[in-house]
């Protein structure tokens, strides 16, 4: 068995990829030091995005409900003699009220 | 045409009276049918559930023998009315104390009768001490089936609707007058007011004192139930010289002597008024205090001293009382 020299195209592959294999780790590395930077702001409560979204939502408009009250009020005119039905709506309003009757008593029986 | 009608009557021991307003609707009967319709049912109740008239359905299931007997559904109603007064005492307002009654002598209606002298009663009363419930509790072996149409219980085990009777009685009459603008129902002192008169005018309804028999209050109540138990009414000397009264002690059968001699109770009905007022007087004055406190009540002590409890202590007797429906 026979071993050739390496020739000039392999001996500077080697350096290069060594090269490009640091430049991996480089960037790798920045990315997660970057992470860890934006990791910590947001757990600290500093998400730009959010400060940028809270800042750019107009104040809410303020409403404002009216309520009108109405009252409505009957009022019965009794005919001072004549009689009326005693279903008729004015007899039964006019008698919701008074008691003409002696007062019921509670007592032991 | 009259604008109410005012009826008084005698039934179930007592006065009965019945103040009917107009009717809301058209095509009700007048007030004044109404009334003697009313008088007529509950003329009925009375007779239908009385323990001093041997022809009685009540006295016919007391006497009968079996341990599920056929029934009529006011009387299955009665009897859930007693049960239920019972369920809600506590076992102090108990419906199966026929017996006891009798031994201590109301056997027969007092009705008609003149009670022993209260005061001398209190005075040979023996210290003031609230009643118990029985620890057996012979009520919780009532049951009623209304899919069978019966009750169960066991052979002499009797009931006595009593007063519970007078206070589902106004209740149930106040149901039937609910197409009345204003109404009140008193059977003897158990009252049920209702309608919507009540609402713009309450009802005044008086409370009269056990010893002296003056208004010791007023109460103004919209619509519900107020009831009074005293011991004033139906007492009695015994042939060996004690009195006894017709409220006992569940746990020795015996006349209950708590330190109370009359109690009124405010309630959404009458029924639950008539449980209370029972309750309080048997409980003496702590007891009251505590079984009024939700919906108000007056007592009166052995000494005559009368004490407003719960809502109309608040008021003074001042407001106006709404207290659930009676209709």
């Amino acid at each position: 068995m026979t071993t050739e020299p390496a020739t000039g195209a392999e001996r500077s592959r080697r350096p290069r990829s060594r090269a490009a294999l640091a430049t991996i780790w480089a960037s790798a590395a920045l990315f997660l030091a970057l992470l860890a930077v934006m990791a910590a702001r947001v757990s600290a409560g500093q998400d730009p995005a959010l400060r940028a979204r809270a800042a750019a939502t107009p104040p809410p408009t303020r409403r404002i409900l009216i309520r009108r009250v109405i009252e409505k009020r009957v009022i019965v005119h009794l005919p001072p003699s004549a009689p009326t039905p005693a279903t008729s709506s004015s007899q039964q309003l006019s008698s919701l009220g008074a008691t003409t009757f002696p007062v019921p008593v509670t007592r032991t029986s | 045409m009259s604008p109410g009608h005012d009826l008084t009557f005698h039934s179930m021991g007592s006065d009965i009276r019945l103040i009917v307003g107009p009717a809301l609707l058209r095509g009700l009967p007048s007030p004044a049918d109404a009334a003697a319709r009313e008088r007529r049912y509950i003329e009925d109740f009375a007779r239908r559930l009385s323990r001093f008239r041997p022809e009685s359905e009540l006295c016919a299931f007391n006497a009968d023998r079996l341990r599920e007997v056929p029934t009529s559904p006011l009387l299955r109603t009665a009897v859930a009315a007693g049960l239920w007064a019972a369920q809600r005492s506590g076992g102090l307002v108990d419906p199966t104390l026929v017996g006891e009654l009798e031994r201590v002598g109301y056997e027969h209606s007092q009705d008609g009768g003149t009670p022993a002298s209260l005061r001398a009663a209190l005075a040979a009363a023996p210290e003031p001490s609230p009643a118990r419930a029985r620890p057996e509790a012979r009520w919780r072996q009532v049951e009623i089936d209304d899919e069978h149409e019966t009750i169960r219980r066991p052979p002499g085990v009797r009931i006595d609707t009593g007063g519970i009777g007078k206070g589902l009685a106004a209740d149930a009459v106040a149901h039937r007058l609910r197409g009345y603008t204003r109404f009140v129902v008193d059977c003897g002192g158990d009252i049920a007011v209702g309608g919507v008169g009540g609402q713009i005018d309450p009802f005044a309804i008086e409370v009269e004192h056990p010893l002296t028999g003056e208004c010791i209050h007023t109460l103004h109540v919209m619509r519900g139930g107020v009831a009074t138990s005293g011991m004033n009414v139906r007492i009695w000397k015994r042939p060996d010289g004690t009195f006894a009264h017709h409220l006992l002690d569940p746990s020795s059968g015996e006349p209950v002597w708590s330190g109370l001699i009359g109690a009124t109770a405010l309630a959404p009905t009458a029924l639950e008024a008539e449980t209370l007022s029972k309750l309080a007087l048997l409980t003496g004055a702590d007891g009251a205090r505590h079984a009024l406190a939700e919906h108000g009540g007056v007592i009166v002590h052995n000494d005559g001293d009368v004490e407003p409890i719960g809502a109309i202590a608040a008021s003074g007797g001042r407001g106006s009382l709404a207290l659930g429906s009676a209709a």
